[in-house]
């Protein structure tokens, strides 16, 4: 099998062989009908469609409710406000793309921003080393989600959907459910509010935040597209069995993104207590299944393997656009809702079809 | 299984004696025995159910056998999973191909074993050499009489080239001596 490449003299047995069709065969497939090219396309570009979604929700927001929508700081105000599920979204991703899901993203933030305020406002602590143990502490928290996950084989929506619950309470009892004042955080502990610093561009207002969300995009998606990991990450979601047995050690992936999950649901809560200003035990709590959403939107497959971190971004975006659309329309927020519901159900749809993808 | 009557002199690569396996109160290896010798093409041939593939994944690290010896070049080796025996030089292209079609002709290739682009980038920052990937799996491609558009994105690969692929990963090996100077040896499950 080795020297194929270079085949001694032909002998006998061979001899019918150099009457066979000689043409080199070829990979690429010859998609036959316009859908059949379209699927091909948008199975080989997952972000296409979460892509042209957010160019068209722009556009039709821009006509319908022209330049208070299409102003330089609405369309800053969206980034601003998509921030969080943002982050917290890049952590969703990472672990969708392993075949899990995780409920606690939302909750593990929380948990984080509460441990920073508190260390740092409460227990005097200097910020910078309660941003860390706040940090250390999601990774803890990802940590456990990951040890039931591979020790005990647990299927991840049931293991996050206990530790939200679990999480959250420890939230509650460790906060006593009372809120850190914005004042009191400002006067202690500025470095935790740094994130919401203004940043006014032509008119646009961005938050160091917005930078910081555009900061960890580039770096997750560096890691999942140029790093071996990254690639394994993909492998582990499509086939853990084919993983395996390419000698991927998929027990170790799993844990290392559920931890690299919990670090940036922590770097969430910091992001999180610029946002808001203050800290709060109720804050974010939307958090768990806004990320869901914008994973989903973004194009990602809920069974593994497919998903991108722009294409997250570009899902978060997609929310951000129609809910500040639909309120400047001066629609009720439980139209806002229903939009919501029915994207993430076309975005599933339209993923099932794209994964019948065939010759 | 048929041994070759000019090699039976030398001594065998790769030995098992006495595999068994059991899958509960299956027995799928009945104290089989193997024999590869240096430069040897074998085929192993059995109905469904034989335990060929048994046989091949117990030498490939896949299943751990319950009972018997393998010998690597007269060595007792002792594989408890596929990098091990792929560390020893035994490449696998699986039945299933353990192929992720989620990733490229070439990352597949290169599967659990990428190379690191050279300089600070790939020391420091991880980065693997995707340009050395995608010129690899070309050529191997091409040495088995196929071309391929991309090599380095994602698409759709249908199953007879998905098996070339798997080919070319085993093929992917740094071929290493063993025994008389023969090269790895390579299996098709």
């Amino acid at each position: 099998m080795t020297d194929i490449g270079n085949a001694p003299g032909v002998q006998a047995f061979e001899a019918p062989l150099q009457k066979s069709d000689s043409r080199v065969a070829e990979f690429d497939v010859r998609a036959k009908s316009p859908v059949q090219k379209l699927q091909h396309f948008l199975h080989a570009n997952p972000t296409a469609v979460p892509a042209i979604v957010l160019l068209l929700g722009v556009v039709v927001f821009g006509v319908i409710v022209g330049s208070r929508f299409m102003s330089m700081f609405n369309l800053s105000l969206i980034i601003q406000q998509v921030t969080i599920i943002g982050i917290v979204g890049i952590a969703q991703t990472l672990i969708v793309i392993t075949a899990g899901i995780d409920l606690s993203v939302g909750a593990i933030m929380v948990l984080c921003s509460v441990i920073m305020g508190k260390l740092a406002i409460m227990a005097g602590l200097p910020a910078p080393l309660a941003l860390v143990i706040g940090v250390a502490a999601g990774a803890g928290c990802g940590a456990v989600n990951g040890v039931l996950v591979t020790r005990l084989k647990l299927p991840p929506f049931i293991v996050t959907l206990g530790t939200w619950s679990i999480f959250f309470a420890l939230n509650l009892w460790y906060s006593a459910s009372e809120t850190i004042r914005s004042q009191d955080v400002a006067k202690a502990a500025p470095l935790l509010q740094a994130l919401g610093t203004p940043v006014d561009v032509l008119g646009a207002r961005f938050t160091y935040g917005s930078f910081f969300l555009l900061g960890l995009v580039a770096l997750t998606w560096y890691i999942l597209n140029r790093t071996a990991y990254g690639r394994h990450l993909y492998a582990v979601g499509d086939d853990p069995d084919a993983a395996r047995l390419t000698g991927i050690r998929t027990d170790r992936v799993l844990f290392s993104v559920y931890i690299g999950a919990g670090v940036i649901c922590a770097l969430g809560a910091w992001a999180l207590i610029g946002r808001i200003g203050s800290v709060s035990p109720q804050a974010g709590q939307t958090a768990n299944l806004d990320s869901i959403t914008a994973v989903v939107v973004g194009g990602a497959s809920l069974f593994g393997g497919r998903g991108s971190i722009i294409g997250t971004l570009i899902g978060a975006l997609i929310v951000g656009v129609f809910r500040n659309g639909l309120a400047l329309s001066g629609v009720d927020v439980l139209w806002q809702e229903f939009t919501v519901g029915w994207l993430i159900i076309i975005a599933v749809a339209l993923d099932q079809w794209i994964r019948k993808v065939s010759a | 299984m048929s041994t070759d009557n000019t090699m039976s002199q030398a001594a065998p690569l790769l030995q098992a004696r006495d595999l068994v396996k059991r899958y509960g109160r299956v027995t799928a290896l009945d104290h089989a025995d193997f024999d590869l010798y240096p430069g040897e093409i074998l085929a192993v041939i059995g109905d469904n159910g034989a335990g060929k593939s048994s046989l091949i994944k117990a030498l490939c690290g896949a299943v751990i056998p319950d009972a018997g010896e393998i010998r690597l070049g007269g060595q007792v080796v002792r594989f408890n999973s596929p990098i091990e025996a792929r560390e020893a030089g035994i490449e696998t292209v699986y039945q299933t191909l353990a192929l992720s079609p989620a990733l490229s002709i070439a990352d597949n290739m290169f599967l659990g074993r990428e190379p690191r682009a050279p300089g600070v980038i790939g020391q420091w920052f991880r980065a693997m050499d995707r340009a050395a990937m995608a010129k690899f799996a070309r050529e191997k491609l091409n040495e088995l009489g196929l071309v391929a558009g991309a090599v380095d994105r994602r698409q759709y690969v249908p199953r007879p080239r998905a098996a070339q692929t798997g080919f070319c990963r085993a093929m992917a090996a740094p071929a290493r001596p063993l025994g008389h100077g023969a090269h790895s040896p390579r299996e098709t499950v």
